[in-house]
């Protein structure tokens, strides 16, 4: 697969091992990658790190600080911070990477295809795409739940939507430079058709363009898809996903300050180590942003 | 003047389709708007039929969409299903404590975030910019409603150094702080990357050159030019206000615009949702109409480039 091997002119071929070793060698990278694979690793083997269910109540004394039995201590139902903690990793960090998902995929799709059509098409969407920009994005994720209804998978399509004009965008500049390329101009003196250039020259070529984008909106999706549930629009109690664990604790955090220190490390932590990676690949993969 | 005119009549396409899009938004939810109004309440058909009259529902929806375009432009959005007051009105009475909030948020966050980027910027790769770009990377990280619900758990209630609840600045400290740490982080790494590359215009060699101590050098030379490409984005901050808003004050149970907002979501109040975005978008493209102008006037080759 192209993507794997990334062509760079002048920079010799990056390689993913070449990426990984790049990513290693940097603190902020490396410590990115140990917090994220220690969150992901503890929302995978959750069952495994802990006795509890994340739904059973009385697991402890109610709203018990840190002891050897609950290590981050319990909610108002006694139930255990820590556990909820770790499960919660698996509804929040999924919830993001499925929102950058669908962002990237729709704003992409869109992109290449105003790009490469050009002309009138092009600038009509390109004026779509100022009009979404211009749109608050908290407004229209709003909005589209309202549409749709509370619960966390319309949030990953309302704030889905609201990315889009990220990923069209720069993937429509991207499109254009490629379209002017060699290759395209080859294979289009091969015979082959629009849709069959797109996906298979244009498409492999901007792809490291994307996974910095990705990656560098995944943080911000974490964050926004957390907040909304935070404002009682996402996930809905008792789900342990982050942000409702916090509106849950919100009231209480005055007799156990746990309740709402636990979730909010959590969920800080997931998005600056997302962001720490992000801002490493965009200076590997974009030589342009490194100083 | 032209430049402003032709500025002023592009901004004419944008709102359109905005608005449009907020009517065919609300004309799509699911549920009739009567039985959204009675809210539950029981009603003979004869009363419903006399609302939806009322309201304007028994007209088709090209009538409506165009009444509802005049009625935008004329700031005359209806009145909310479940007050009943009119929705300007509404808007109008939560205005003030939105706009102290994100007065205080703005200027929290671009004095941080000026100082950070200004700080990283002049010594690229000291232990300055490094730890400069680590309070930068914890704004634009920390969940905006747990670093107030820490503020209000550490400031608020166990030191008691500031009020959390009230009117007046005291209790605006800690809301001001979350938001303006929010943007902060943004605005840091931006004004550092500006500052990086007019450090390095030939320009800034010649003032090093005439003797200028580095003092003069980054205030009176380097930065009037740095500034430009963060202004720019003053009018794209506006967007992050209102999140910062809706979410601030959620954390410190504020009144305002965003808990408004929220509020007509939840409760379906689409008069009021409607408005909120009406003027939301209106507010948000007159704001980046004056960056433009604006930017204008800190660097006035762009407006000979325009005109020409």
């Amino acid at each position: 697969m192209n993507a794997a091997v990334m062509a760079h002119p002048g920079r010799g071929r990056l390689t993913v091992g070449r990426v990984v070793r790049s990513l290693v060698v940097n603190p902020g990278a490396l410590i990115g990658a140990i917090i994220l694979t220690a969150l992901v690793v503890g929302a995978i083997f959750a069952p495994v790190l802990t006795p509890f269910d994340y739904y059973a109540t009385d697991t402890g004394p109610r709203l018990s600080p840190p002891t050897t039995a609950n290590l981050l201590g319990t909610d108002l139902h006694g139930r255990d911070i820590f556990t909820r903690v770790l499960y919660g990793g698996r509804f929040s960090l999924s919830v993001g990477i499925a929102t950058v998902l669908f962002a990237a995929i729709l704003g992409s799709l869109f992109g290449i295809f105003i790009g490469f059509t050009g002309g009138r098409v092009d600038a009509l969407g390109s004026r779509i795409i100022d009009v979404m920009f211009g749109f608050p994005s908290i407004v229209l994720s709003i909005l589209i739940v309202a549409v749709l209804g509370v619960g966390l998978v319309n949030v990953v399509i309302a704030v889905g939507i609201a990315e889009i004009p990220y990923f069209a965008r720069v993937v429509r500049g991207a499109v254009l430079g490629a379209k002017e390329q060699l290759f395209v101009e080859a294979s289009r003196a091969l015979g082959a058709g629009d849709l069959r250039i797109m996906l298979r020259h244009i498409l492999p070529n901007i792809f490291p363009t994307m996974i910095v984008l990705a990656t560098l909106n995944l943080g911000g999706a974490i964050l926004s898809t957390a907040s909304l549930s935070f404002l009682g629009l996402g996930a809905q109690p008792p789900t342990p996903e982050w942000g409702t664990m916090l509106s849950s604790g919100r009231e209480f955090m005055r007799y156990n300050p746990a309740v709402m220190v636990f979730p909010g490390l959590a969920l800080f932590l997931a998005v600056m180590s997302v962001n720490l990676l992000g801002d490493r690949l965009r200076q590997i993969l974009d030589p342009r942003a490194a100083d | 003047m032209t430049y402003f005119l032709r500025r002023i009549l592009g901004m004419v396409p944008v709102l359109l389709v905005t608005w449009t899009l907020v009517f065919v938004v609300l004309e799509i939810i699911p549920g009739d708007p009567v039985n959204l109004m009675l809210a539950g309440r029981p009603a003979s058909e004869e009363v419903r039929e006399r609302e939806r009259k009322r309201l304007g529902l028994d007209k088709p929806v090209h009538v409506r969409y165009v009444s509802f375009l005049g009625r935008a432009l004329k700031g005359d959005l209806g009145e909310s299903f479940q007050t009943r007051e009119p929705v300007t009105k509404m808007i109008l009475d939560q205005l003030r404590p939105t706009l102290e909030l994100s007065l205080g948020g703005f200027i929290v966050g671009v004095t941080l975030g000026v100082i950070l980027g200004v700080l990283a910027g002049i010594r690229p790769n000291s232990w300055l910019d490094t730890s400069s770009m680590f309070v930068a990377l914890l704004g634009v990280s920390l969940p905006s409603f747990w670093t107030g619900m820490l503020l209000i758990f550490v400031f608020g209630s166990t030191l008691r150094w500031v009020p959390i609840v009230g009117e007046g600045i005291p209790a605006l400290i800690l809301p001001s702080i979350t938001v303006g740490l929010f943007l902060s982080g943004g605005l840091a790494r931006l004004i550092r990357s500006s500052i990086l590359e007019v450090m390095g215009q030939d320009y800034i060699r010649t003032a090093r050159a005439k003797g200028l101590s580095q003092w003069v050098v980054v205030m009176k030379h380097a930065m009037r030019n740095a500034l430009i490409p963060p202004v720019t984005l003053l009018g794209v901050q506006f967007g992050l206000l209102i999140t910062g808003a809706v979410i601030t004050e959620t954390v410190f149970a504020r009144p305002g615009l965003g808990q408004l907002l929220l509020q007509s979501v939840l409760n379906k109040d689409i008069p009021l949702v409607q408005a909120l975005v009406v003027y939301a978008t209106g507010a948000y493209i007159i704001l980046n109409l004056l960056v433009d102008l604006l930017y204008g006037i800190i660097d006035p080759r762009i407006k000979l480039e325009q005109a020409s």
